[in-house]
């Protein structure tokens, strides 16, 4: 069988090249999370929203949208004030069928990722997130972890983002509920990502050739 | 068991720190304008503000579908497949029209445009407002509203061309196609107009 030489006793060089690789992905990883938390938040009502056909989902994105600007409110309340309007006016309809609202109770629209998008990124980011999972699990692959840890770790980037994917189309085709496997997936593809960063600079800058060495 | 509280510690630490990027592969939407400064922009002061939520029927969205620029929910690459829409319409005194605004959403291959549409109560289009634009498309799109390519629509209606005026050949083919898509919204915010409200300019 093959024996994977370890990034301990590689030479500096490489290993300053593997650190950069990944300091430079978890940065991105980082801001990547951070734009979503900014732009959706990480909900179960957010997630509903965006992805979900159903009438329940989109009604869950408004209230999620609301709350979403709700930074906006005091900046529009004085514009409002401007105009001569009544707050307190309880809502009534006209002959119209139309009712009669403050600009307070405007909701946001919603923002939706239909299923066009949803293909969109799919092929353009199942295409790079594999392509990160495999230089992430490379990395492993040369640490000292037994090769029974390697076996199960390695994959499990890829099934986590299969699942992932997968639950966007079934929120939107079967159940809201898969929002909950959304949530469930995306973390435990953090927490991937996150070992594999972490153990990978360990064993690059905290373990020495003589305790690798020892251990062979 | 050296290995094993290695694996440990570093799985403790990736459960802190990884929480954050659920779904981060969703590209973004850019809001450019919220709902409310939408109106507050496009809506007149002064009249009194109602909502008018409208679920096209059966025989109503065949009559747009008839007019060629509008698709099917998940078919084409056009947009324009969905059934409820919202309209904000502000009147006078005497329930006359002075302004509605209709938001219509695009739905291209790279993302969903939204564009708020102002209209009188004539159906002719008074401003518009490009609100929601996803990440990506935002490239094509900002050299559209810079070159204050909004200002087209005003005094134009249902019957509206969809075919772009020379000055903007000068625009990448990214841009023509989405200022092409914004010009669809726009009509179809006219012709939603025509079909659900403009029935009730002429009573009082």
């Amino acid at each position: 069988m093959i024996k994977l030489p370890h990034l301990s006793d590689f030479p500096l060089a490489v290993k300053l090249l593997v650190t950069s690789f990944l300091l430079t992905l978890g940065l991105e990883y980082g801001v990547a999370g951070l734009y979503t938390q900014q732009q959706f938040g990480f909900s179960y009502q957010s997630i509903v929203g965006t992805f979900s056909e159903s009438k329940k989902g989109k009604e869950q994105h408004m209230m999620e949208m609301e709350k979403h600007f709700s930074d906006m409110e005091k900046h529009l309340r004085e514009m409002e004030a401007m105009s001569p309007q009544d707050n307190k006016v309880a809502p009534k309809d006209n002959q119209f069928g139309e009712t009669e609202i403050t600009l307070d109770q405007v909701q946001e629209m919603p923002h939706r990722v239909d299923l066009k998008l949803l293909l969109q990124d799919g092929h353009v980011h199942f295409f790079s997130i594999g392509a990160m999972n495999l230089l992430m699990g490379a990395c492993l692959l040369f640490t000292r972890l037994s090769d029974r840890w390697k076996v199960v770790l390695t994959p499990l980037p890829f099934a986590f983002s299969v699942v992932n994917y997968a639950s966007m189309f079934m929120i939107k085709y079967v159940a809201d509920s898969f929002a909950y496997l959304i949530l469930l997936s995306g973390v435990l593809m953090g927490v991937s990502f996150a070992f594999e960063f972490f153990y990978t600079l360990y064993e690059i800058w905290f373990v020495s050739k003589k305790e690798s060495s020892h251990e062979k | 068991m050296k290995n094993s509280k290695i694996v440990l510690v570093a799985f403790v630490i990736a459960v802190f720190l990884a929480g954050g990027p659920v779904w981060a592969h969703v590209t973004p939407n850019v809001v450019l304008s919220t709902t409310r400064e939408a109106l507050v922009k496009l809506l007149p002061t002064g009249g009194k503000l109602f909502q008018k939520e409208a679920h096209l029927s059966d025989v109503d969205w065949n009559k747009l579908k008839s007019f060629g620029n509008w698709a099917e929910p998940d078919q084409g690459w056009s947009g324009g497949g969905e059934r409820d829409y919202k309209f904000f319409i502000s009147r006078d005194q005497n329930n006359i029209i002075l302004r509605a605004v209709v938001f219509v959403s695009e739905f291209t291959r790279h993302g969903q445009v939204m564009v708020a549409v102002a209209l009188d109560g004539n159906g002719q289009v008074t401003d518009a407002l490009v609100t929601d634009v996803q990440e990506e498309p935002l490239e094509w799109v900002e050299p559209l509203l810079v070159s204050n390519y909004m200002a087209e629509f005003k005094g134009k209606d249902s019957s509206m061309s969809l075919q772009l005026g020379a000055k903007w050949s000068s625009m990448s083919t990214m841009s023509q196609a989405y200022a092409l898509s914004i010009a669809n919204a726009v009509k179809r915010g006219a012709q939603l107009f025509d079909l659900i409200i403009r029935p009730t300019t002429a009573k009082k």
